[in-house]
């Protein structure tokens, strides 16, 4: 898989560099275009990481609002989609860290974890459809929690954002040669999910 | 083509994760071999799909993505009127300064007449007050007390021999 695979919209890079400049020079039509481009997959992006639909809108409209704050700060505007998913990724970890410090005043019984089912339920789906969601979901989760912190960033990174080795590399700040082998040992670990890999394939309800 | 020469479940990952990563020959075993190929193929194709299914359990956005706030400066009024203001307050201030050594001096002696005079009309009100009283000379008041307060006939002979009696 190419480091191209999942850029954005299928957008040519020097659109989205000079889209990028004229929003740096404060072209609200700029910022406009860049929020149609890549809306879609932060609100993704930090939806699979909170599983809340309301958090996930929040902080998509956060990270944008400190993106466009700080665009001037960004040298190589090349780079702005590996700096975008940087400020996302940093935003979604400073909402863990909130939720985890309330976590000490808020009993367990009121805590939200995972993704809200109701938000699951798009109309016009089947009860099976759902439930195969439901399932396909309690499965992922199951998965992301026996990887590592880094390894369940890689892997979400280059399997669910669909960035590329070096995007990810520019997002973590980490070496090419870490975000592999973190990468490696985290599909590795998928190889043995059967039943989730079952549920993919549509071998298992 | 050999068993041993299959591209092994490490490789594998590799060349799902970069392709790059494998020999020359691994590479083009991996081409050649429809076995390798397909395998994968396959781990890709899981990948991949779960990819695809995350997205399809995501739900839709509800709320669009608002700009921040454009810094539009305020219309400012016109510069006649700017200047207009700019002078009277100067004006003001000059007023001001040259007013104030005057009320500093003014207050002493005008309020020091102003204290006499009120004085005076106070003094000049318990006098009238007291004329208004007693209209006869303080003595005489003294007198007329004890006058009414004894009624005394030899005494008012002595003081008006002869007179009648007229009650």
């Amino acid at each position: 898989m190419s480091d191209t695979a999942g850029q954005a919209k299928a957008v040519a890079l020097p659109d989205l560099v000079a889209c990028v400049e004229q929003a740096r020079s404060g072209d609200r039509h700029a910022m406009n275009e860049l929020i149609c481009m890549f809306r879609e997959d932060i609100y993704r992006m930090v939806y699979y990481r909170t599983g809340n639909r309301m958090d996930a809108e929040d902080l998509t409209q956060e990270i944008f609002l400190k993106v466009f704050d700080n665009l001037k700060g960004l040298k190589d505007t090349g780079m702005f989609r590996p700096w975008l998913y940087r400020v996302a990724v940093n935003r979604v970890n400073d909402y863990h860290r909130r939720k985890k410090f309330l976590s000490f005043f808020i009993p367990a019984s009121e805590r939200e974890d995972g993704p809200e089912m109701e938000d699951m339920q798009h109309t016009n789906e089947s009860v099976l459809d759902q439930v195969i969601k439901k399932e396909f979901w309690r499965e992922v989760s199951a998965f992301m929690h026996k990887l590592s912190k880094l390894e369940r960033e890689v892997f979400q990174l280059r399997f669910m954002d669909h960035l590329g080795i070096a995007e990810i590399s520019a997002v973590l700040n980490r070496g090419e040669s870490t975000v592999k082998t973190h990468l490696y040992r985290a599909v590795k670990k998928f190889q043995t999910e059967e039943h989730l890999i079952g549920l993919i394939r549509g071998e298992e309800p | 083509m050999k068993k041993d020469d299959h591209v092994t479940g490490d490789e594998m990952i590799m060349a799902v994760i970069d392709k790059d990563g494998l020999t020359p020959e691994k590479q083009a075993h991996l081409a050649a071999c429809p076995v390798c190929h397909s395998e994968s193929e396959r781990l890709a194709g899981d990948l991949a799909a779960m990819g695809d299914m995350a997205k399809a359990v995501v739900p839709p956005m509800q709320t669009t993505i608002m700009l921040p706030e454009a810094k539009v400066l305020q219309p400012g009024r016109p510069w006649g009127l700017r200047l207009a203001y700019g002078s009277a307050l100067a004006a003001a201030l000059v007023v001001l300064m040259l007013a104030v050594p005057f009320f500093r001096i003014m207050p002493s002696g005008r309020f020091e007449a102003l204290y006499q005079d009120m004085l005076s009309d106070a003094r000049l009100m318990i006098a009238v007050d007291r004329m208004a009283e007693n209209p006869m000379p303080e003595s005489w008041a003294v007198f007329e007390d004890e006058f009414d307060a004894v009624e005394d006939d030899d005494f008012m002979d002595g003081i008006a021999p002869g007179g009648e009696d007229f009650s």
